[in-house]
């Protein structure tokens, strides 16, 4: 299969015109027909005629000064507006909202010649860790349709685990690319906040969401981040900082460098396969030259108030803009899901309440950006678990907010201090379910994240593995 | 509790009916003791962080750019008149019959 390639492989070969793109996008068309449907990751796909017609033109107009992602099929997140398609965020509130614009990251990719196949099933409005919050129906993981994709990038994840596109889009603010990476087994990156443009991104909470890919290695995440960084005028907290040379970065040594185990990460309250498969990942790393140590981190302990309060009360003031006057349909559509975390957000930032409540969020959240920076003091990198358990069966976290939430408690912390963390996978349970982990970098170490993610793909094979296909 | 969700619900425009009420009060009530854990820490003397970016006051000058046309602003809208956007009255004109 074309689509188990990376994007160097499927580049080069187009090159030497071992392939054409008509042939990659039929093969995109092949899958989404074998198994979108039954996995239900897309929310909108472009037709047949309209993809085969664009990949024709594209071979005709093909040189071999072309972008490395020139042709190759890929798919976003439905919270990232475009033209001609729906933008859902997995809600019927917007049903039939069409964009009169499309979001930066968007036209980005459109303008190296990559082509859209379509837009992903997600949890509304990023609101879950499930993908089971969609008014679209829920996302099934490929290694096993009884068991959550994890979210609320679900569908994304699902598109490139089940080789129906060369990479994917998703929106992290909480987990959310990272978490359904791990679930199905592909690697995801959430950058450092500002680091891509957020402009034509369906906000979630605005001071934690970011904008990053998800693809089957470090590498093709590098190439997809060479493109989708830097800074963007319609954004006015994207950075200005000059963006490295992610693929250049790939090889540079890593021996000597510091692991950083925060202790709150690796007690043992959560799924023992988890934890020692990433005990094991950490071990593999050690054979790189790399060394570990202990870190005492006890505000992460607070991490999921932290992050709820914040990301509720943020959410409660940005989905106050679907009235139903410029777009959508009114207010009665939001799921419980959403309705919980509006109510929630709008209780902290209520008279009488937002000193104690939000602002004291606010004033933890300081906490954890003075424990990260203490803990980057003291080593290169931070390593965690992805997620607390594997992908857990249906209806699992519906209905149960609090373990809905601690789904989420190895990755908020990261985007209520907004350094970048890659997610990839490091294993299986024994039942064939993937396992992921994280490495977390200081602000704006993309490079230094991608290169040991990269490096540690180089002596393990967990993500050539792809699920059954039909 | 159930007065304080209707009042949420008020506040958020979210109409919430009988039986939702009582789900979302047991729940929320374990969510809000859950976020009571931030009380446990020192926080009198610490300053708040409302974002982590290192851009301050990112301006541009006042120049007229390229938008969106009137059609397309308007094109989502449900109700439209004249090239504006129609919204429900929001205040009742009490002399009126």
């Amino acid at each position: 299969m074309l689509l188990d390639r990376s994007i160097n492989e499927l580049a080069t070969r187009l090159r030497k015109r071992k392939i054409t793109i008509e042939q990659l996008v039929c093969e995109s068309i092949a899958r989404c027909k074998a198994q979108a449907k039954e996995l239900n990751c897309f929310i909108s796909l472009r037709t047949e005629q309209d993809l085969l017609e664009e990949a024709r033109k594209k071979d005709a107009d093909f040189t071999v000064d072309k972008h490395q992602l020139y042709g190759l099929p890929f798919s976003v997140k439905d919270s990232y507006v475009t033209h001609h398609l729906p933008t859902t965020s997995g809600s019927k509130i917007l049903k039939d909202f069409i964009s009169p614009y499309a979001a930066t990251v968007v036209e980005k990719l459109l303008a190296t010649g990559a082509i859209l196949i379509g837009k992903n099933n997600q949890d509304s409005w990023g609101h879950g860790a499930s993908n089971e919050n969609s008014d679209f129906g829920v996302v099934r993981n490929p290694w096993n349709p009884a068991y959550i994709s994890g979210g609320s990038s679900g569908g994304s994840a699902v598109a490139v685990a089940a080789r129906m596109v060369a990479f994917a889009i998703g929106e992290d603010t909480g987990g959310s690319i990272r978490n359904p990476a791990s679930m199905c087994g592909v690697s995801g990156l959430k950058v450092t906040y500002g680091r891509v443009s957020r402009y034509g991104t369906i906000a979630y909470a605005s001071s934690l969401d970011t904008v990053g890919p998800i693809a089957k290695t470090a590498e093709d995440l590098t190439q997809v981040l060479q493109v989708i960084a830097g800074v963007d005028a319609k954004d006015g907290s994207s950075s200005q900082r000059p963006v490295d040379n992610y693929p250049a970065s790939l090889l540079k040594p890593v021996a000597g460098k510091i692991l950083g185990l925060p202790k709150q990460f690796f007690g043992t309250n959560y799924h023992p396969e988890v934890r020692s498969t990433v005990l094991e990942a950490i071990a593999q790393l050690k054979t790189l030259g790399l060394q570990t140590v202990e870190l005492d981190m006890p505000v992460l302990d607070f991490a999921i108030p932290i992050y709820y309060m914040l990301a509720s009360s943020e959410t409660s003031s940005n989905l106050a803009r679907y009235d139903g006057v410029r777009y959508g349909t009114d207010r009665d559509g939001f799921l419980p899901e959403s309705a919980r975390r509006i109510m929630l957000g709008t209780y902290a930032l209520s008279a009488g309440y937002a000193e104690d409540l939000y602002k004291n969020a606010q004033r933890a959240r300081t906490l954890l950006v003075n424990s990260y920076q203490a803990a980057f003091a003291q080593c290169d990198f931070i390593v965690a678990p992805t997620t607390p358990s594997p992908a857990q069966k249906f209806g699992e976290l519906l209905d149960n907010p609090i373990e809905n939430m601690l789904a989420d408690l190895f990755t908020a912390t990261v985007n209520i201090v907004g350094v970048p963390s890659i997610a990839l996978p490091i294993g299986f349970t024994k039942t064939k379910l993937p396992i992921g982990m994280q490495i977390i970098g200081n602000k704006f170490q993309e490079a230094a994240v991608l290169q040991l993610a990269h490096q540690y793909q180089q002596i393990t094979q967990w993500h050539t593995q792809a699920p059954p296909t039909k | 509790m159930k007065n304080q969700i209707l009042h949420l619900a008020k506040l958020a425009a979210l109409s919430i009916s009988g039986s939702e009420i009582k789900k979302y009060e047991k729940q929320l009530e374990v969510i809000f003791e859950y976020m009571d854990q931030i009380k446990q820490l020192d926080l009198a003397a610490v300053p708040e962080t409302f974002r982590t970016t290192e851009e301050e006051n990112v301006l541009r000058g006042d120049i007229v750019t390229p938008s969106l046309s009137q059609s397309d602003a308007l094109r989502n809208a449900r109700r439209t008149h004249n090239g504006f956007f129609v919204v429900s009255a929001i205040m009742k004109d009490e002399h009126a019959a």
